[in-house]
Parts: C-alpha cells; sequence; structure tokens
C-alpha cells in the first residue's frame, strides 16, 4: 500500500514536471532573461492580454526579439485580444515570413481567427500562399472574402466556372459564385445558364444570397427576355423589408407598359412616386409616371408631374452635386461622422439619405470602405482607451517606436483616413452614375412635355370618347375601398387600384 | 497651326466645362413652366380613378363571437338607475350580417328623487301620517332576447400609430323577453354601434339602442317604458 502511494505521488510530480517542461518548451522563444519579460509572459500564459499589450514596450526595450516574425506575430495577437482585431489582421497577414512564426503562437491564431472570420472580412488583406502553407487551406479559404467579379467581363463565365468545379469549396463559396454566374450569364445573355444558377439557389435551403436578390434576379431575367407575366410573377415575391423592394415597384410598373396595361402600372407608380419615399425613389419614377400618363391622356397628372420634379429632387441634386465636385463639404463630414459613430445600415443615414446616392447603402465596394473606415475608428478608440492614464495619445508622432500604442493608434487613423477617401471616391463615381441619370430623365421630361403640347394644340378640348379601360375596382363583401388622399397610411401602400380611361378617339361618320 | 490647334481645344473644353458648371437644377426648373398650358390640361378632366383596395384584416364569415358587456340605462322609470351586465354570442354569417343572443342581468338602486320619495313615505308612516305615497316601481331583473346586426358601412382606425383596426358601423334590431319584479314582459329593441376588430380574435363594441317594454304597476295596470341603453363590450372570435 505504501509503496502504491509513493510510486502515485512519484507519478503526480513526474506528469507535472513533464507539462512544466513542455510549456516551457512552447515559449522558449521568448526571451525570459529579465524579470519584466518573465513578467510579461505570464501575463500572456494567464489571458492579461490587454496589461500585456502595456507592457510590451517597456518589457522588451532594446531587445532584438522584437524585430522577429514570433515578436510581431505575438504583438499582433495581443492586440486582437485587446479589441482591435481588424488592425491586428491586418498587421499580421502584412508579415512576409509566416513559416518563422512558431507554433505556439500560430495555434493562439489558429484559434482566434477560426472564430473571428467575420473581423478578418472587415480587413484590407490578401491572405498569400505563404499564409496558406501556415494556416491550413480550409482556414484560408474562410478568411478570405468573398470576391467581386467584373460581371460583364468577358472571361468572367468560364472563371467562375473553373472556380465552381474546385471540390474544396464551402458551401457559402459555392453559393456566392452561383450567383455571381448567375448574374455574369444574365448581363451576357446567356438566360438558359443564368436561370438554372438562380433556380438552384432558390431551390437549395441556402442563407448566402438573399432570396429577394434572387426574386429580381430572375424577375430582370424574364424582363430582358421579353416575358413580362413571369417577370411579374417573380416582382410581386419580392418582400417588403427588402431594400429593394421599392425598386421592383418600378420594374414591375414597366412591366405592365410593356403589356399595356396602364391601370396597372398606375396602381404600381402610386407606391413608387408616394410622399413617403421621396428619400429613396429616383427620376425615373417620376418619368414612367409621366410616360404612362401619356399613354392615357392624362396630361393635368403630367404637369403636375413635371412641375414637382424640381422640389422633390432638389436635395438629392444638391447632394449629388456636392459629392460629384467636392471633397471637404459639410456633407462629407457628416457622413464620415457617421460612418464612425453609428452601424453600417440605411437608418444610420437617415438625416443624410436624401443627399446621397439612391441604394448607396446596397454598394458592394463603398459598403467594404466604410466597414474598413468604421473599424479603424472604433479601434482607434478602444486603443486610445487603453492607454489612457498611461502615455497621453495626443503625444503621437511618427517616430513613436513601431509597436508603441501611439504607433498603433496613429496607424489606425491614417487607414481610416484612406479608407475615408476610397469611400469619398466612390461616392463620387455613384453620385456621377446617379447625376447622369437625372439628366437623362429631365431630358425625357421634356420630350413628354413637348408631346403634350402638340396634342393639346391639335385637340384642344379632347373631343371624342374616351374607352373606360377593363379593370374595375373589385367589389365583395370581404374587400374595402377607400379613396386617395394626401394622407398616406402605412398600411395602404402597395393597395392601390387604378381605373383608367384610354385616350379619347374620335369616331367619325364614312361613307 | 499647332497654336490654333491648342486654342481651339481650350475653347472647345471650356465652352463643355461651362455647360457642365450649370446646376441640374437649373435644368429640371424649366420643367412644367407653361402656365397657360397647365390650365388647359386641367380643365380636360380623364377621369382617372385611383382607390386603395385591401382586404379585410379579421374574416368574419361564419364565425362565433362571445362577448361580455356592460351597459348603463337613461330613461325609463324616474325612480331608478338600471345598469346591466351581460353576455352574447353572434354568429357572423357574413362581414353584412350577423344574428346573436344576448343575456343581461340588470341591477337597480333608487335614484336621487326615489330614495328622497321613499324616505318621504317612511318618515310619513313613522309618524302615522296616513294618505302618504310611495313610487311604485317594477325593476327589471334580466333579459334576453335575438338579434340581427347588419353592417352597412365600414371603416379604419390609426391606433395611436401602432397598427390600423378596421371597424364596421351596424345597425341592430331585436326581440325578446325581460323579467320584471311582477312578472315577464316582451321587449323589442332597436340602435346602432361601432364593431372594432382589434385582431382576429379580440373584438370591442360600443353601441346605443333604444329598447321598450311594459312593466306593472301595484294596481295591475301597465306602463310602457321607453329607454335608451348605452354600452361597451369586449369580445372574442373563434
Amino acid at each position: 500500500m505504501k509503496t502504491l502511494k509513493v510510486l502515485t505521488l512519484a507519478l503526480i510530480i513526474a506528469a507535472s514536471f513533464s507539462s512544466m517542461a513542455e510549456d516551457k518548451l512552447a515559449w522558449r522563444f521568448f526571451p525570459t532573461k529579465a524579470p519584466a519579460q518573465k513578467e510579461l509572459l505570464k501575463l500572456i500564459k494567464d489571458g492579461n492580454y490587454r496589461q500585456a499589450l502595456l507592457f510590451w514596450n517597456t518589457s522588451l526595450s532594446g531587445e532584438s526579439f522584437v524585430e522577429t516574425a514570433n515578436a510581431k506575430a505575438l504583438f499582433d495577437f495581443l492586440l486582437w485580444k485587446a479589441g482591435a482585431p481588424v488592425l491586428a489582421s491586418e498587421r499580421l497577414f502584412s508579415l512576409r515570413s509566416p513559416k518563422y512564426i512558431h507554433p505556439t503562437v500560430v495555434s493562439l491564431w489558429k484559434v482566434e481567427l477560426s472564430t473571428g472570420a467575420e473581423a478578418v472580412h472587415k480587413a484590407k488583406v490578401n491572405i498569400s500562399s505563404r499564409w496558406k502553407k501556415v494556416l491550413g487551406t480550409q482556414l484560408s479559404r474562410k478568411l478570405q472574402r468573398p470576391p467581386v467579379y467584373a460581371l460583364s467581363g468577358a472571361k468572367t463565365l468560364k472563371v467562375l466556372q473553373k472556380e465552381l468545379k474546385k471540390k474544396s469549396l464551402t458551401a457559402d463559396e459555392r453559393n456566392w459564385l452561383t450567383f455571381q454566374l448567375g448574374l455574369a450569364a444574365s448581363i451576357q445573355n446567356k438566360h438558359q445558364l443564368a436561370y438554372n444558377q438562380f433556380v438552384r439557389l432558390l431551390e437549395s435551403e441556402q442563407a448566402t444570397v438573399d432570396k429577394a436578390d434572387l426574386y429580381m434576379a430572375l424577375a430582370r431575367l424574364a424582363y430582358q427576355q421579353g416575358e413580362y407575366d413571369a417577370a411579374i410573377d417573380w416582382y410581386k415575391q419580392v418582400p417588403k423589408k427588402s431594400p429593394l423592394w421599392l425598386e421592383s415597384k418600378e420594374e414591375r410598373a414597366w412591366a405592365h407598359v410593356r403589356l399595356d396595361e396602364p391601370n396597372k402600372a398606375v396602381a404600381q407608380l402610386e407606391t413608387a412616386t408616394s410622399p413617403v419615399f421621396t428619400p429613396l425613389s429616383g427620376p425615373e419614377s417620376d418619368f414612367l409616371d409621366s410616360f404612362v400618363s401619356l399613354m392615357i391622356c392624362d396630361y393635368s397628372k403630367i404637369f403636375k408631374i413635371t412641375g414637382k420634379f424640381k422640389a422633390k429632387h432638389a436635395v438629392r441634386i444638391k447632394g449629388l452635386e456636392t459629392l460629384a465636385k467636392t471633397r471637404n463639404s459639410a456633407l462629407h463630414n457628416q457622413f464620415v461622422a457617421t460612418v464612425d459613430s453609428k452601424p453600417i445600415r440605411l437608418s444610420s443615414f437617415s438625416k443624410l439619405v436624401r443627399s446621397l446616392p439612391r441604394d448607396f447603402i446596397l454598394d458592394e465596394f463603398l459598403h467594404r470602405h466604410m466597414e474598413h473606415r468604421r473599424a479603424m475608428a472604433v479601434e482607434g478608440k478602444r486603443i486610445a482607451r487603453l492607454n489612457k492614464g498611461a502615455v497621453s495619445l495626443a503625444s503621437y508622432t511618427a517616430d513613436a517606436p513601431e509597436d508603441s500604442l501611439e504607433a498603433i493608434y496613429g496607424q489606425s487613423q491614417v487607414r481610416a483616413q484612406a479608407s475615408g477617401k476610397e469611400a469619398f471616391d466612390r461616392l463620387e463615381a455613384l453620385a456621377k452614375s446617379e447625376l447622369e441619370e437625372f439628366r437623362l430623365m429631365i431630358r425625357k421630361l421634356h420630350i413628354v412635355e413637348a408631346e403634350v403640347i402638340q396634342r393639346l394644340h391639335l385637340d384642344e378640348n379632347l373631343k371624342g370618347k374616351r374607352a373606360k379601360r377593363e379593370n374595375p375596382v373589385p367589389r365583395s363583401s370581404d374587400i374595402l375601398t377607400f379613396p386617395v388622399t394626401k394622407e398616406v397610411w402605412l398600411d395602404e401602400l402597395d393597395s392601390y387600384h387604378a381605373e383608367v380611361k384610354d385616350c379619347p378617339k374620335i369616331e367619325r361618320a364614312s361613307l | 497651326m499647332k497654336t490654333l490647334n491648342t486654342l481651339l481645344l481650350i475653347a472647345f473644353l471650356c465652352s463643355g466645362t461651362s455647360a457642365l458648371a450649370e446646376s441640374l437644377l437649373d435644368d429640371a426648373g424649366t420643367l412644367g413652366g407653361n402656365k397657360e398650358l397647365i390650365n388647359k390640361a386641367r380643365a380636360i378632366d380623364p377621369n382617372n380613378r385611383v382607390r386603395i383596395v385591401q382586404n379585410r384584416l379579421v374574416d368574419r364569415r361564419w364565425r362565433l363571437e362571445l362577448g361580455v358587456n356592460y351597459g348603463a340605462f337613461a330613461g325609463g322609470d324616474p325612480y331608478l338607475e338600471t345598469d346591466q351586465l351581460g353576455g352574447s354570442v353572434d354568429l357572423h354569417v357574413n362581414p353584412m350580417l350577423s344574428v346573436g343572443f344576448r343575456y343581461y342581468n340588470h341591477s337597480n338602486t333608487l335614484s336621487t328623487e326615489g330614495q328622497r320619495r321613499f324616505d318621504e313615505a317612511q318618515a310619513a308612516r313613522e309618524l302615522g301620517i296616513e294618505g302618504g305615497s310611495r313610487p311604485d316601481i317594477d325593476q327589471p331583473l334580466s333579459s334576453y332576447m335575438g338579434v340581427i346586426n347588419l353592417y352597412p358601412t365600414y371603416g379604419k382606425l390609426n391606433l395611436f400609430d401602432y397598427s390600423v383596426a378596421q371597424f364596421d358601423v351596424y345597425l341592430l334590431g331585436g326581440v325578446g323577453q325581460m323579467q320584471l319584479e311582477s312578472g315577464t314582459a316582451p321587449t323589442y329593441t332597436a340602435g346602432g354601434g361601432l364593431g372594432l376588430w382589434l385582431s382576429n380574435h379580440f373584438t370591442t363594441r360600443i353601441e346605443a339602442r333604444y329598447q321598450t317594454y311594459e312593466d306593472r304597476a301595484f294596481d295591475g295596470s301597465t306602463r310602457g317604458l321607453d329607454i335608451t341603453i348605452f354600452s361597451a363590450s369586449l369580445g372574442v372570435m373563434l
């Protein structure tokens, strides 16, 4: 019995010595000559990463270790854990010799990266083949943000089809690529190929691509092929909560126009041009409304539309012109302040939405610049808070040691500025494109007005009978009918029904 | 030649940039400017109509509505103040018509004048004064009746910007029996109200109706009484 006890004790002691030895081996790359360095290592092992970050420079001052890949990767790890993951991942993946990073540090990173892919997606990183060897293909693929392809490029279809043949794709990657292939095929008039991709995504239970995007893509594909009834069926499926819903109303109106159904087009446009949606609607809705009114000879409505056009879009046109021509305006400053302080979604920009390009929030490139800018702003503030009471960050200069918190803060500000500039570049491009659209629509509205003037001169009293279009308001005890008034109730949007009359036709007696 | 070409290029670019320098708002401002034509166009009314067309939020075909209600009498016996607590069952045949059954339990108290008259009579009796009178009241105890509701018009209500509820204005008519202290008497009612359909299962009604019946005096004679009842109810739609 006594022998057994002694043996057990000896085994326990041996095991603990063994784990201590393993631990020592795992961290043997870390200098521990000075007591401060030992303390620093203890902080890291105990998980006191913020404290470790604060003491990094003072503990390792003068050590050649700080120039090694190990030190840089470990420092970036501390930065990640201290609340600056985007900045940390950018610094990490800029290291050129990841193969020299000790497996201990690599394993620390693998744990974080496997659950922190979202942060890496916000970073501007390109995971090189050297990093793929260190992290493994699967993790590397998870960290790489899905690329956006040039859909009208001649080679894009082949590139995408080749990518889709890879067996190692994750489900999300496959869905994204399938969607890109569908879009590219639509743009390049490969209708059947496009249709197959969208339907495949719709029928699977995937969550990578929003269903509203698929409905719109299928609707536009059907429209492109002249299948307007099918297009209308797809447009009907776009849910109201989707940011594409309003656009689906306008495009559905176009489909009704193509089918010579102006009454149904009028009903859709009543929603699309509702004053409630003025901050979100564009000039094409007004042009289409005037065009349909021209189809049915509703001239007073045309002048009503054109008369209100300037007042309706003045704020947006001014905003777009500011974005297209200048850089340091109040609008730019407000935009950046919103990006820095609020989540990137439409509601955050409620005060600016009338001055910004329509659907700016849906632009993938702008979205990525904004996300990066916000991440840098938020992480910069976190670093500043970390150092509070220690060293003043206002004292940051370009001479600050590379791994000092002042330098890190400075880097975050520089990168934020760069993303801000890229966001402004993209806003400028979007603004110019939308101004062109305005220019075109205004010209078309002038043409519509000219047509009205000509018709009024030809037939001043519009003599002749107007035949009523088929589509009476349904009557049933289960259906409620209300008049349209200036007051808009939100439950009434998308519940309009129009009874319109044809243009008058003069019936002449003939021999 | 080279100088001339350069000058021509500069002139061309300047004309282009000066055109671009104009705000688009100026261009937009030229739309809809001819007042005479606008007036001419307005005079021609194409008579097109746009309506808001919505389905009923609450389906009322062959659905049962159970309710509890509270009401107060106005008019009737001047010496009584009567209120009622009751229950109702309505079968909605379609959104325009429902048939139902109502039961009311009446509770009565003496009105101020009635109390005064009773107190006076009591005081006279205690003093031994002969020939005093007290009010001849025949309290309504309960009533039940069958009703038919017609819902000819509808509307909707903005509920504090939180949601929208549809309602129907209805007319009702019914016949039943009134249980009085002295016995039973037939009763007839007609009136109207507003039924608010809060959700697919919850309803509320506000109603005002005229009701008539005959009560019985001590000497056996009958008296016709006309009352107006204001009531509110909460219901559940099954």
